[in-house]
């Protein structure tokens, strides 16, 4: 994938993790796009560098009884590709959609 | 407290599944993240008391979207082993390109001669017909008394439509040659006259317009038309106002009422290119000659045997609402074959001994890279001890080789589909004339599709033999000697693939030979005339003039005009062109027979002939004489039968009296029997013929065919001789213009198609197992010189390398022969539809190919032997 092109999905993914959404599911949950869309698109961003993505510390899932989660996190040459993908797409008119809290935060 | 999760849900086990596509790396990251998500989720939906089937349903669906994750992995393959080891491999071929260009050569043959033959059988042996529900669609004929297939009647016709109870539709078909005329040349077309159910039965409408109704189908209806796309497109440039518009043919208006789709393949006649609809009532005497081809569409759920039962029910028990003549009267049943088997039976022997030798020749090609790969594999000996010393497993090894293979198989299969491209536009040019679905004979997605199947399972074959042996060393002992000695297993293995390659080369070249053979005794047989320096070709009169006088004069003036064109030194119309595919067979009855124990006749050809045709043609008068001049329509009525229809009756047949067709006309007197002729092929042993004069006949036929004998070149006359035609009407139309020659070698073209082919893939073969036999006595030779040195050193003279070397060559090659001769003899007789009066188990054939393949055999054993008698002992002795 050239860096210079970002389709409008992998924007609004990118949107969504720069907005705190930083598991796989949350994405999914806040953009409404499926599972398959949603994880090639993050690797796809991940191989770009516009993400990176770490395991959740070993204890919490021990506590939990399940395995560590993966979650991603917006880096700096994403920030700019998000910047110029807005601009493109006026992605800022798709704000309402969203929302500033993190998915998992709520309930 | 909420729900524990359930631990095992579907979603999980699907994960666990679906990674196992994921690259191994990466698979168990790759499972955790997906696991952990779903884990989460479910907890969640858990603590809200959510967990339900909805939801849970959910989640199976997001599980399912893994795949396309997981198919998105893939691309990280390009970093795994696999790829290293393309790479790798790939290097390893561009490392000794003579090999690399060798391999591929020969596997681009074979997947190329096997995919472009796939295409010329796919479309006639495997795909069903391009109509909805093909399977219903049947043909049904007339079984005369001696068993063959007759044309229908349109009497049948009307009484099957009116009485079956098992089919949807049935039509009725027969050949109709119109010429377009207007304000350009004249053209003649191919076309057929049809029931308005025709295109239903085939389950076809226009694309434009309409379909034929059937009250189009009545006596002096409204002539209408339909057009194929192409004839559409190419004289009224795809002009859509044509719907409507009226177009002369044979001087009549018709409408055209509809054009065909571009994708309408009518393959009861492949050049049909326009429809009118038949135009018969029972009051006609035509509507019970024998000379309809009738088809019919099964009702759904209805099989072919009940239709089969059902129609010979009513042939069985005629009723009086449709009387039938005795010639029609169905005594013997009626024939239902598939419309599919109906069209493909009799180039299916040829075209499944073509594929059978094409699959031959593929083993042969694979064999032969196999041996490639395994003298490649001995000299790499000591680099693969290098790579498992340095910690390679077998397995890698064993991928590493298959990767190779694999390689060398996809860059064969891109020059061979290059080839098959070739192949297909050389099968179309070769083609006999009547190979079905001819426009369907391309290279598409299913013939594509068994060219990848074809590689993917080359680069399997030919590299697991090589693989296992390369992989399956000991190391120590690898690294410790020099990469030039024997290895027993392995030359034994070679030894084994080439006796495998000469006994099927042998199988091939036995079968081509027993093709030759059948075609040179077919082309041994007399045909009955004189097929050299003879011109023929069709003259028409339009079909809608029906006065008989006017059409015989037309003709009479037209053969006059033809005899004074310089250097035709005879010439003569006939209503029956021997060779041509014309056909036209009457009942024959002798006046001495009871009438009631002969109530269809014999059959025999009909030929209405000029006076002159006999002497043109060069057929020989053997009792009383010819028809000539004096046979015109107001003399009592004269007949000449030939020689085989003579001996039907045990007496003199001069003078005896005979009914050709109907009963109802006067008497034919023989007055005259000449030398049997072949009418439809060589190979065909019906030779019953009657000749009259025509003006001797009560009907006149439309299209004649003109024999022209010169002196020097015929060929040279056809624009003399057509001149001479239009010099009496320029709007006749003149078509099917041939030498009779010509005509005579295209009776044996299926023969020839696939003699041609046998031949083509027998010498491929043979070069094949010859380099085979090369390389392995080449190899053996390389690895055994020290030996060869130390004998030499020890006193053996050079005549006795050669000899041993040659022994060991001719020990491969007559092993190879022997069980080749025996394979001979199991498969030949699948070709003996091809064969004509020649066994299957021929001996003069197997003797003479076993000693031809011999004999190419130790002329390539002779050259390594002979390199292996000027070994130097010293030089060799040294190497060690």
């Amino acid at each position: 994938m050239g860096k210079s092109y970002m389709s409008y999905t992998m924007a609004l993914i990118l949107h969504a993790v720069e907005r705190g959404y930083s598991h796989g599911f949350d994405v999914m949950t806040i953009t409404g796009l499926a599972s398959g869309t949603v994880y090639p698109a993050l690797r796809r961003l991940e191989d770009a560098g516009f993400l990176n993505s770490k395991w959740e510390q070993p204890g919490i899932a021990q506590a939990l009884q399940r395995p560590a989660r993966k979650y991603y996190e917006i880096t700096k040459p994403g920030r700019t590709a998000l910047t110029q993908a807005r601009e493109r797409f006026r992605l800022s008119q798709l704000e309402p959609l969203v929302a500033d809290q993190p998915v998992h935060q709520k309930g | 407290m909420p729900d524990k999760p359930n631990a095992k849900g579907l979603w999980l086990r699907l994960i666990r599944l679906i990674g196992v596509i994921v690259p191994s790396r990466l698979r168990s990251g790759w499972r955790q993240e997906w696991e952990a998500e779903l884990r989460y989720r479910e907890q969640q939906l858990a603590d809200w008391h959510k967990l339900n089937s909805k939801t849970k349903l959910d989640l199976v669906v997001h599980s399912l979207g893994a795949f396309r994750d997981a198919l998105w992995m893939q691309t990280y393959r390009l970093e795994d082993d696999m790829f290293q080891d393309m790479r790798y491999g790939w290097r390893m071929l561009l490392k000794r390109p003579s090999f690399t260009l060798l391999a591929v050569f020969i596997l681009a043959l074979g997947i190329g001669g096997s995919t472009s033959i796939f295409s010329a059988v796919n479309p006639v042996l495997f795909k069903s017909l391009p109509y909805p529900h093909p399977e219903r669609i049947v043909s049904i004929w007339d079984l005369a008394p001696n068993g063959s297939h007759l044309d229908g009647t349109f009497g049948t016709y009307s009484e099957l439509l009116e009485r079956n109870r098992t089919l949807e539709s049935i039509a009725v078909l027969k050949r109709w040659q119109p010429t377009m005329t207007g304000n350009f040349d004249p053209e003649l077309l191919e076309g057929q006259m049809v029931t308005a159910s025709y295109f239903q039965v085939l389950g076809q409408s226009p694309v434009l317009g309409r379909n034929f109704d059937p009250s189009e189908n009545r006596v002096n209806a409204e002539r209408v038309v339909i057009l194929s796309n192409k004839l559409w497109r190419r004289h009224f440039n795809g002009d859509p106002t044509i719907i409507g518009r009226q177009i002369l043919l044979d001087e009549s208006n018709y409408t055209v009422v509809g054009v065909m789709s571009p994708m309408f393949e009518n393959v009861i006649s492949q050049q049909g290119e326009v429809w009118a609809p038949i135009q018969y009532d029972m009051s006609q005497p035509r509507s019970w000659g024998h000379h309809l081809q009738i088809v019919a569409r099964l009702l759904p759920g209805v099989s072919e045997k009940q239709a089969r039962n059902d129609l010979s029910l009513i042939a069985e028990s005629p009723i009086p609402e449709f009387a039938r003549p005795p010639w029609a009267a169905l005594k013997q049943g009626l024939i239902v074959n598939s419309l599919q088997d109906d069209i493909t039976s009799s180039v299916k022997p040829a075209l499944l001994a073509v594929l059978g030798a094409v699959l031959l020749v593929l083993i042969i090609a694979c064999v032969n890279v196999t041996n490639l790969l395994l003298a490649r594999g001995a000299q790499r000996r000591g680099e693969f001890a290098v790579r498992s010393a340095l910690g390679a497993g077998r397995s890698r090894l064993i991928r590493q080789m298959l990767a190779e293979s694999s390689l060398l198989a996809v860059v064969g299969g891109a020059l061979g589909m290059a080839f098959a491209e070739l192949g297909v536009a050389a099968l179309v040019a070769l083609s006999p004339p009547g190979l079905p679905r001819l426009d369907a004979i391309r290279v598409d997605g299913s013939v594509l599709a068994f060219g990848l199947i074809v590689t993917a399972f080359i680069g399997l074959a030919i590299g697991v033999v090589p693989a296992v042996y390369a992989s399956g060393r000991d190391v120590q002992s690898e690294l410790r000697h020099s990469s030039r000695r024997t290895s027993g297993g392995h030359l034994l293995t070679r030894r084994t693939l080439v006796v495998a390659e000469v006994a099927l080369a042998l199988v091939l070249l036995v079968s081509a030979g027993l093709l030759m053979r059948s075609l040179q005794r077919l082309f041994a047989i007399n045909p009955g005339f004189d097929s050299s320096n003879m011109l023929t070709m069709q003259v028409q009169t339009s079909a809608a003039r029906v006065d008989t006088d006017v059409i015989n004069r037309f003709f009479a003036e037209a053969l006059q005009a033809v005899r004074e064109v310089p250097g035709v030194s005879g010439a003569a119309f006939t209503t029956q062109l021997p060779l041509s595919g014309d056909y036209n067979e009457y009942g024959v009855r002798f006046e001495s027979e009871s009438a009631t124990d002969s109530d269809v006749g014999y059959p025999a050809f009909r030929y209405s002939v000029s006076p002159g045709y006999f002497e043109t043609m060069g057929i020989p008068l053997r009792r009383g004489r010819l028809l000539d001049a004096h046979d015109r329509g107001d003399a009592p009525l004269a007949a000449v039968i030939s020689e085989s229809f003579a001996r039907q009756l045990d007496v003199d047949p001069i003078g005896k009296r005979i009914h050709v067709g109907p009963t109802d006309r006067p008497w034919y007197t023989i007055v005259g029997v000449v030398g049997d002729v072949k009418q439809m092929s060589l190979a065909a042993s019906q030779t019953d013929a009657v000749y009259v004069t025509p003006d001797q006949w009560p009907f006149a036929d439309n299209a004649r065919s003109l024999v022209v004998r010169s002196d020097p070149d015929a060929a040279a006359l056809v624009a003399g001789v057509r001149k001479a035609v239009w010099s009496v009407d320029k709007d006749k139309p003149i078509g099917r213009v041939a030498m009779m020659s010509d005509l005579l070698s295209a009776s044996a073209a299926e023969r020839r198609f696939a003699m041609i082919l046998f031949e083509a893939f027998g010498l491929v073969a043979l070069v094949l197992a010859a380099a085979g036999i090369y390389g392995v006595l080449s190899g053996s030779v390389a690895e055994r010189t020290n030996e060869i040195g130390v004998r030499l050193a020890l006193g053996a003279q050079s005549l006795d390398i050669l000899g041993l070397i040659l022994r060991q060559g001719a020990a491969l090659t007559l092993s190879g022969v022997g069980i080749g001769l025996l394979g001979s003899w199991a498969v030949t007789r699948l070709l003996a539809k091809l064969l004509y009066s020649i066994s299957a188990t021929d001996p003069v054939t197997f003797v003479g190919i076993a000693l031809l393949l011999t004999l190419v055999a130790l002329i390539a054993c002779y050259i390594p032997a002979q390199r292996a008698a000027r070994v130097d002992p010293l030089t060799a002795l040294r190497v060690d």
